[in-house]
């Protein structure tokens, strides 16, 4: 069948190079999937056909299961053991790479989150690979808050992507439609007529030339209906009988005669793919489906349930024919099960649909088993995210614990109060978090120690490292962790070991490291990405905040790398935002400034964007760049939302900082400090105490350095610079030197903030020089070791080799009289009258010139 | 895109020859600033020839700082800035 009005696409596409992403959008029935299927027979490549299906709950990563059949090899292996779906999409790839293919992903408007995740992740890598990705959408479908913006969104700036929007058929293709269709006169069709009606959508004007009438079908509905009406009886039943199974079904489970079957594919209604029935379309399956009268569909789905059990199909298709058969028994059966199966790919969506479809039956069921369902659907809610999600879960867990009181089983319902607390605290209510955390613990020390008490101080500690009570969280946590070892479930030692170590970071930092070593194993082996992942981030973000820098970048550029492979997007950006900060804290700051450039600023959460705008507006403020005031000032907005002192105390260090080198007086400065000092003393944290405290003066301060300040703080100048130096600080040890009172500290100040390139220190240390009566050298000038300037070395290593003032003048491109005033100067520089004297005195060893 | 005015110190003069040399340099320069979204528009140079004040259209401050790196230039002081001509008032 020629496509008409196709060729410019058909020519992009066989245009498009290997290693691209081509997006085919257009209405229903504008033939996206024709188009491409044209494309995949014209070319030689090897091509991997996946659908999404119409199914209300899809199943998960279908397409991908279509694909491995198509594939076979290490592929359908790794699908078929039912590896974890990190695996599973290294595979898919890993096949691309091998073997270059065509990988077509149809109806995507359809797809479960799964099969989006395998999108993002196949979309951002398939340049590596030789093959091309084809994804067809309904892009009216695709509307605002649909979950396919998300893998929309991860091309957008992508202008490599092929982009085809399929336009409707315009009047002469029509006609042209029509004049192929060669109909006798009392069939013909008036060709205008027909183009309006069906407004050019190919798959439309097709049904009617099929079944031509007087009058044209105002619908695609009627004009599929009229084509079935002139079908014998059995050949109607047997359509009716394939139109309940979305995306076809094989031959011998449609209930119908092979005969009629037969006539339906000669007539164009059916199409045959091996010894698979579908429709032409979604469209024309969808019409059928809607005349079947209700009593003969449940009928047909109560046959097709029957047919599907016991031949392996995939759940999340019985329990959609169980639900339209009516089959409380069958639902109950086949949708936890399917709930569970889109649970192990991360489909939680889906997983949430199915246990929301089991329990629109559920209510037969004694207490125990609703419970179950309540918990488990309360999980995958929170998984899902966002407010509604986290909405859900706090009422499904909610009637959970009513009915594990009802069916009395106190270990469950402790262990489930714990879980909700963390519920509770995600949802913003802190309060309520505590305040359930806090009686879960009541309640499970109570019964001997089992989960319930493993959970209750699991989560018990876990709140309080978020709140920062130190001690609190160290100790119930060791005790989380015994339990949660000896009783689990898996998840939960992972969590534990998190709380543990990250609250030892300000007790034990070599301990601190070991727990989350432990807590990422922990969360490998129970199959938990995102839980490693984020214990990759706090080992590093830890290490960083105690300033142990090698440690914490080692870890830090480890999360990014795992959090990269995984897509997990979220902790990727966090721990690239802090190892900027670790690179500005240690003075590299073209790197920090680079780094922080790799932040996608677009989804980022609110605790990455605290610390990527304190970062910037810290940089600004060092190097006197525009901007510093903005960027602090939008990080204060959002750190003071949070209330907690990691994000706070950077942000206020930052403005007072900002504040004392712009030259506002004393008061001012410490103004900007005065509302997060008392927090950090409270929680004894000495990095915040010091840092903070060095800009309240003396009447907050109690006279000298803060109490409990961290170690370089209290030092006088020239040791605290040693201390800073070895910490990796060099502003900081230069700040320490500008604090003495004698020159030659001073001056040493002034070379390593010129060295830095921060000019606002630099300014204010050279004017403390000249006030104290020492004439400052021009910059570049402090970067030689006998002061002279990197043109004035350049000249000196040509006296050195002999030459004349012309000769240097020429070499350097320099005009004689300015080479005539850096003799002059380096001269009285060296401390010589003649140019012999200087040139010998250089080959005397004197120190080499600097570059 | 914000505009930044940049001052600048050379210590031994900036002389750039008018000549192929000179042409290359300025060449390089531009390059390097393309890759960064840095755009030199021109600048005022004293007649010592010791302080510049280049105005520059740029994306960032961090980016100004980045491209006086690769072409190893000074860097003094940034201001962002905006234009103000006599005849906005006429």
């Amino acid at each position: 069948m020629e496509l008409l009005e196709r060729g410019q696409f058909l020519q992009s596409l066989a245009d498009c190079p290997p290693g691209r992403v081509v997006l085919v959008s257009g209405e229903a029935g504008i033939g996206k999937t024709s188009l491409l299927k044209a494309w995949c027979a014209a070319g030689d490549r090897r091509v991997l056909w996946g659908s999404c299906d119409a199914l209300r709950t899809p199943r998960p990563l279908g397409p991908l299961h279509d694909m491995a059949r198509q594939a076979g090899g290490q592929l359908a292996a790794s699908m078929a053991a039912g590896h974890p779906r990190q695996a599973m999409f290294g595979a898919f790839l890993d096949e691309l790479t091998a073997r270059p293919a065509v990988a077509v992903v149809d109806d995507a408007h359809w797809a479960d989150e799964a099969t989006l995740d395998l999108l993002v992740y196949a979309v951002r890598r398939i340049s590596l690979t030789a093959s091309l990705l084809a994804v067809a959408y309904r892009e009216n479908e695709a509307g605002p808050g649909h979950p396919l913006l998300r893998v929309l969104g991860a091309v957008a700036a992508d202008t490599s992507v092929l982009r085809l929007r399929l336009p409707a058929l315009s009047a002469p293709a029509v006609a042209a439609l029509v004049a192929g269709a060669g109909l006798a006169a009392p069939q013909r069709i008036d060709a205008e007529e027909l183009h309006a009606r069906t407004g050019g959508n190919p798959f439309f004007v097709t049904e009617v030339l099929a079944d031509p009438a007087p009058a044209v079908p105002a619908t695609v509905r009627d004009a599929v209906l009229a084509r079935a009406a002139a079908l014998s009886p059995a050949e109607r039943d047997a359509l009716e009988a394939v139109a309940i199974f979305p995306g076809g079904v094989a031959v011998s489970l449609a209930g119908a005669s092979r005969g009629a079957v037969d006539a339906c594919v000669r007539a164009g209604m059916l199409t045959a793919d091996g010894t698979r029935l579908a429709f032409r379309h979604e469209l024309a399956r969808l019409a059928i489906a809607a005349s079947i009268p209700p009593g003969w569909k449940t009928t047909l789905h109560e046959a097709a349930l029957r047919a599907l059990t016991g031949m392996s199909a995939e759940p999340a298709q019985l329990a959609y024919h169980a639900e339209e058969a009516g089959d409380a028994a069958a639902v109950l059966r086949f949708a936890p099960e399917a709930a569970r199966r889109a649970r192990d790919v991360a489909a939680y969506r889906q997983a949430a649909d199915h246990y929301r479809q089991a329990l629109r039956y559920a209510l037969a069921l004694p207490a125990t088993a609703r419970a179950e369902l309540l918990e488990a659907y309360s999980e995958v809610c929170e998984s899902v995210g966002g407010s509604v999600g986290a909405g859900s879960a706090l009422t499904a867990s909610a009637q959970a614990l009513a009915c594990w009181r009802e069916a009395g089983d106190a270990v469950r319902e402790a262990a489930l109060m714990a879980r909700r607390a963390h519920y509770l605290w995600m949802s913003g209510d802190n309060a309520a978090a505590h305040a359930t955390a806090r009686e879960a613990v009541v309640r499970a020390e109570r019964l001997p120690p089992g989960p319930a008490l493993a959970a209750a101080y699991t989560w018990s500690a876990y709140l309080m490292m978020l709140a920062r009570d130190i001690p609190g969280a160290i100790a119930i946590g060791e005790r989380a962790t015994e339990l949660a070892v000896e009783f689990g479930p898996p998840g939960l030692l992972a969590r534990a070991l998190n709380a543990v170590g990250t609250a030892r970071w300000f007790s034990d930092p070599e301990l601190a490291e070991q727990t989350l070593a432990r807590s990422v194993q922990a969360a490998r082996d129970a199959g938990d990405d995102a839980a490693a992942g984020w214990a990759l981030v706090n080992l590093g973000s830890g290490a960083g905040e105690i300033r142990r820098y090698p440690t914490a970048e080692r870890w830090l550029r480890e999360a990014i790398d795992w959090c990269a492979a995984r897509d997990l997007d979220t902790g990727r950006n966090y721990a690239t935002a802090w190892l900027a900060r670790c690179l500005f804290e240690r003075g590299e700051w073209p790197q920090a400034a680079s780094t922080l450039a790799e932040v996608t600023t677009r989804d980022a959460s609110a605790p990455t964007r605290i610390v990527e705008l304190t970062v910037r507006g810290r940089l600004r403020t060092r190097r006197g760049s525009p901007g510093a005031a903005d960027a602090l000032d939008e990080a204060w907005d959002l750190a003071q939302r949070t209330g907690d002192l990691q994000r706070l105390w950077p942000v206020a260090a930052g403005r007072a900082e900002l504040a004392w080198l712009s030259g506002r007086p004393a008061a001012e400065v410490a103004a900007l400090v005065r509302p997060v000092y008392p927090l950090a003393v409270r929680l004894g944290h000495p990095w915040a105490i010091g840092e903070l405290g060095q800009w309240l003066g003396d009447s907050d301060a109690g006279g000298g350095t803060a109490p409990g300040a961290a170690a370089p703080y209290p030092l006088p100048p020239v040791e605290a610079a040693r201390a800073w130096d070895a910490l990796g600080c060099p502003y900081e040890a230069a700040a320490a030197l500008a604090a003495s009172p004698a020159a030659e500290p001073l001056a040493e100040a002034l070379r390593r903030f010129e060295q830095l390139g921060a000019r606002p220190a630099a300014d204010q240390a050279a004017r403390r020089l000249r006030d104290l009566g020492i004439r400052t050298r021009r910059r570049s000038t402090l970067a030689h070791p006998d002061g002279l300037t990197t043109r004035q070395a350049d000249v000196l290593a040509l006296l050195r080799e002999g030459l004349g003032n012309k000769a240097i003048a020429e070499r350097l491109s320099l005009s004689p009289k300015t080479v005539d005033h850096h003799v002059s100067a380096i001269l009285a520089k060296l401390g010589v009258r003649t140019r012999q004297e200087a040139a010998s005195r250089a080959e005397n060893g004197e120190p080499a010139t600097p570059r | 895109m914000p505009r930044y005015m940049v001052q600048r110190t050379f210590d031994d003069g900036l002389y750039i020859p008018a000549d192929e040399d000179g042409a290359k340099k300025l060449q390089a320069v531009g390059q390097n600033n393309a890759a960064l979204g840095v755009n030199w528009v021109h600048s005022y140079v004293s007649r010592d020839k010791i302080t510049s004040f280049c105005v520059y259209d740029a994306p960032s401050p961090e980016a100004i700082w980045q491209a006086a790196k690769e072409n190893g230039l000074p860097v003094d002081t940034i201001t962002e800035v905006s234009v103000l001509d006599p005849y906005f008032y006429y």
